[in-house]
């Protein structure tokens, strides 16, 4: 009689070897073949290649092929970018290609890389390690993709209030059309200005692709797509839309789909916001109360958002330490809610302590 | 001997590694004779579960398919991955969907092994449900092996259990709106009490779903349950019943099997052996420590072979196919990991985990029904099938009595026609809401496609009952037809229900939005 087990011997032979050769493949593709691990070590070879002083010979030494990430915890991000984009803060590097190149402009001069990290301009998948996973393209199950060319501009937005920023001139060309060109503010809202009539526009920029209708929407499926499409041509993109057909030119689309763009709930801690010195504020707070706050007097002592008196605690701690409630008593009247303190009391009316307190939380 | 401590003491010493080795491996190498065979088996703590000799039967590749052993290879895989991403994984609704991102792109081969984790999760649902198709179908549910049975079912629901809180981990959308889906599946005696209108006073429908839940919402209460079922409680449970389920086959005689011709073809080896005669003396009944008819006397032991290695390479070649297929899909197929969890924006279609996609659709038509009074009555029916059914006979054979074949395919046809009928009546023609708007639920709740389907398959069991005269025969045409329902309904509402459970041929017609 033959053996009843021989047929198993030979599976099992056939499987265990399949396990050997996939965990092979598998360890090999995820440890040591990972788009990264080639791509810094391609890295490498060109720091090699430009290690012709002391300088660069210390950066070679240094350099070692592991992950990289910025931790930014009061954006709530964790940055990878830097594992593949290894040059960016290195000027000798830019002459090399992608991703390698030193980031362009003086923008890192000004947004340090260990407190902006990337992803809170670019957008994008920041935890992701590999060039799709990213979201360099539209990416399927995540909602940021990166922001491409102009439009990267959306982003100055969410700290540069109000103030026109020279590198950010379709921002600010957006900005002036809103409210001057084509007051889009008689019919829509941004937080608690302009009419109520049509959708609101607050967070319009943070909107859930899922919630686009892009059944008529010509280019690809991105939110600088519709909205600009939508700018020229409101019906075609919302066929039953009231919108009057405001005939812009591709420029004030683009301007304004920048703006759109910037109006975001990703909104960074108060002390990354840069307040306008005058002008209109087009985004975070209502500039009413920010007169407000400065009228009555109350930097003389606070500090807050880094001007300021320091006779009194930094507002910025306050805030994050009591409810709106109490915030609301302190500036109807301070005293009682600070026993001891000889705070005068500022004759403020509800609305007015109302929309102060509105205020202080939002900028927080 | 040596002489003096000392020396007893370097002799010792100098022996350690094969004193070890006999203390370890008991034998120290590998058995020669059966005798050693036996010992192998018999004195090991992983093996003993075993006995010494297995019937040639239970090596037949199409016997079993070697489907319990795979949900038990799934198990062990499982088991390990799990730990591992447990490891990574924090079970709180601010830091889950992160800790699966980093799973996927920092930690070492962090996305193939929850790959393998997600993949090996599916293989246990299939095999379990293969697994109880075969026992079935081979009738080796019955006497002695009710109880086994009970058990498996146990373990079916268990599986079910565990894949289902294992669902809601990531926490993507996904997830969350499969949870949602399976909670409200939990809170369908409503639509009963609703329709009494007595939810006030009697709401078991919205106790369970806080049971499962914590909360009226899918939040951090039901994410710390759902952790805690999944990784702790539910596979303790499964580890027991397993247990218990390999304990029972060896105490009911092993896998079933028709009782052996007497005398058996003695030879194994080229070597004839002789048949163990019984004394008049001796009354072997009483040695018996198996249940069975008789203890294995006047008959060849020799269809047994020894345990070790035959039925070691056996198991050793499912686990091993087990673990190479998990690896093989894990390698090229991506575990889903959709966009974080958000109440605000419900998936469209929403749809529970695909073994429970057969019951959403009966959901679909009535919640109390589908979600709950069909289910337990499945469960109850499958549980009472080797109590109906006593008559022994085909044990260990596929299909092993008259008829079988024949039953089973014309319920096969039969169910296949009622189920595509009443799909696609339902779907043409709509059910009473659509044709008296104003009708009470109650019709609703009784008179659906879900429960015409039940009735329609109960009604076919009995007509075969009566006019085939066999309880078995019976059992198989209900049997076949909940596999065939089941399988279809599975498959209708995976690949033709879209957004808000509208027919769609194929997922690429569904509308752009």
């Amino acid at each position: 009689m033959k053996d009843p087990a021989q047929p198993y011997r030979g599976l099992l032979l056939v499987s265990s070897l399949a396990t050997l050769v996939f965990l092979v493949a598998a360890a090999m593709r995820e440890n040591y073949l990972a788009d990264w691990q080639v791509l810094q070590r391609e890295y490498r070879s060109i720091l090699e290649a430009k290690a012709t002083d002391p300088l660069g010979r210390e950066v070679l030494a240094s350099f070692h092929i592991e992950l990289r990430q910025v931790s930014i915890p009061p954006l709530g991000r964790v940055d990878r970018c830097i594992t593949c984009h290894l040059g960016i803060d290195d000027p000798r590097m830019s002459d090399v290609r992608q991703p390698f190149r030193t980031h362009s402009g003086d923008l890192l001069k000004h947004h340090s890389i260990d407190r902006f990290g990337c992803t809170v301009c670019h957008l994008g998948q920041g935890r992701a390690t590999s060039y799709r996973d990213a979201a360099h393209q539209p990416l399927a199950f995540w909602d940021t993709p990166m922001l491409k060319g102009q439009y990267l501009q959306a982003s100055c937005g969410k700290c540069h209030l109000g103030s026109v920023l020279p590198q950010a001139a379709l921002l600010s060309l957006g900005r002036a059309l809103y409210k001057e060109e084509f007051a889009c503010d008689t019919c829509h809202r941004i937080n608690d200005e302009g009419g109520t009539d049509c959708p609101e526009l607050t967070h319009v920029g943070s909107k859930p692709l899922r919630g686009f209708d892009f059944s008529h929407v010509k280019g690809e499926r991105t939110r600088p797509e519709w909205l600009f499409e939508h700018f020229k041509d409101p019906q075609a993109i919302v066929p039953d839309s009231l919108m009057p057909n405001p005939e812009m030119t591709d420029e004030q689309a683009v301007a304004l789909t920048v703006l759109m763009l910037s109006l975001t709930d990703d909104i960074p801690p108060f002390d990354y916001i840069l307040r306008p010195a005058a002008g209109v504020g087009m985004g975070l707070e209502g500039t009413d109360a920010a007169a407000l706050f400065e009228g009555k007097g109350c930097l003389l002592c606070h500090q807050f958002a880094g001007q300021g008196g320091e006779l009194a605690p930094d507002l910025a701690k306050l805030v994050s330490q009591r409810n709106a409630d109490w915030l609301f008593r302190h500036f109807k009247n301070p005293r009682p809610t600070v026993p001891g303190s000889d705070i005068s009391p500022r004759q403020l009316d509800d609305s007015e302590a109302n929309e102060l307190t509105r205020y202080v939380l939002s900028v927080h | 001997m040596a002489d003096t401590a000392v020396r007893e003491f370097l002799h010792n010493l100098r022996l350690l590694p094969q004193t070890f080795k006999e203390a370890w491996l008991r034998l120290g190498k590998v058995p020669e004779s059966e005798r050693e065979e036996s010992q192998a088996t018999f004195h090991n703590f992983f093996l003993h579960i075993h006995s010494v000799r297995v019937h040639l039967r239970t090596l037949s590749p199409t016997l079993t398919w070697g489907l319990g052993l795979a949900a038990t290879a799934s198990f062990v895989i499982l088991t390990i991955t799990g730990v591992l991403l447990m490891v990574y994984y924090k079970p709180s609704t601010e830091l889950a969907y992160q800790s699966m991102k980093d799973i996927h792109f920092t930690v070492a081969t962090g996305r193939f092994i929850r790959n393998i984790h997600r993949w090996s999760a599916h293989v246990m649902v299939v095999a379990v449900f293969l697994h109880m198709a075969r026992v079935f179908f081979t009738a080796s549910y019955k006497k002695p092996r009710e109880f086994n049975w009970l058990i498996g079912l146990a373990l079916l629901v268990t599986t079910l259990g565990l894949s289902f809180t294992g669902y809601l981990l990531p926490w993507d959308q996904l997830a969350y709106w499969a949870i949602t889906i399976g909670s409200n599946i939990a809170n369908s005696p409503r639509e009963l009490t609703d329709a009494l209108g007595i939810t006030r006073w009697f709401d078991p429908g919205g106790f369970q779903r806080q049971l499962l839940l914590g909360a009226n919402y899918v939040g951090e209460d039901a994410l710390i349950r759902f952790y805690v079922l999944h990784v702790f409680v539910l596979p303790l449970v499964l580890l027991i019943l397993v247990g218990v389920h390999f304990w029972r086959i060896r105490k009911d005689g092993g896998l079933a099997r028709p009782e052996d011709p007497m005398g058996g073809p003695a030879e194994w080896g080229g070597e004839r052996r002789p048949v163990f005669e019984p004394l008049a003396t001796k009354t072997y009944g009483l040695m018996a420590v198996v249940k069975g008819r008789r203890a294995t006397v006047n008959r060849g032991p020799e269809n047994t072979v020894m345990s070790w290695p035959h039925l070691l390479w056996a198991e050793m070649a499912v686990f091993m196919l087990t673990v190479a297929v998990s690896l093989i899909l894990s390698f090229y197929f991506d575990a889903p990991l959709k966009e974080l969890a958000n109440p605000a924006i419900p998936e469209n279609p929403a749809k529970a985990p695909w073994y429970f996609l057969g019951i959403q659709e009966l959901v679909s038509y009535s919640a109390f029904m589908g979600g709950l009074v069909i289910p337990a009555i499945a469960v109850l029916g499958l549980a009472l099938i080797p109590f109906l059914d006593r008559r022994p006979g085909g044990e260990g054979v596929w299909f092993g009595t008259p008829g079988e074949r024949q039953v089973a395919w014309q319920s096969f046809l039969f169910a296949l026609a009622v189920t595509i009928g009443m799909l696609t009546f339902t779907i043409n023609f709509g059910w009473l809401r659509n044709w008296f708007p104003d009708i009470h639920q109650l019709w609703i709740i009784f008179i659906n496609p879900g429960t015409l389907l039940v009735l329609f398959f109960a009604g076919w069991s009995l007509w075969v009952l009566e006019r085939r005269n066999s309880v078995r025969l019976a059992a198989v045409a209900l049997f076949t037809c909940f596999l065939i329902g089941f399988t279809l309904l599975t498959y209708f509402a995976t690949v033709h229900r879209g957004p808000n459970w509208e027919f769609y041929w194929w997922p690429s017609q569904w509308p752009v939005h």
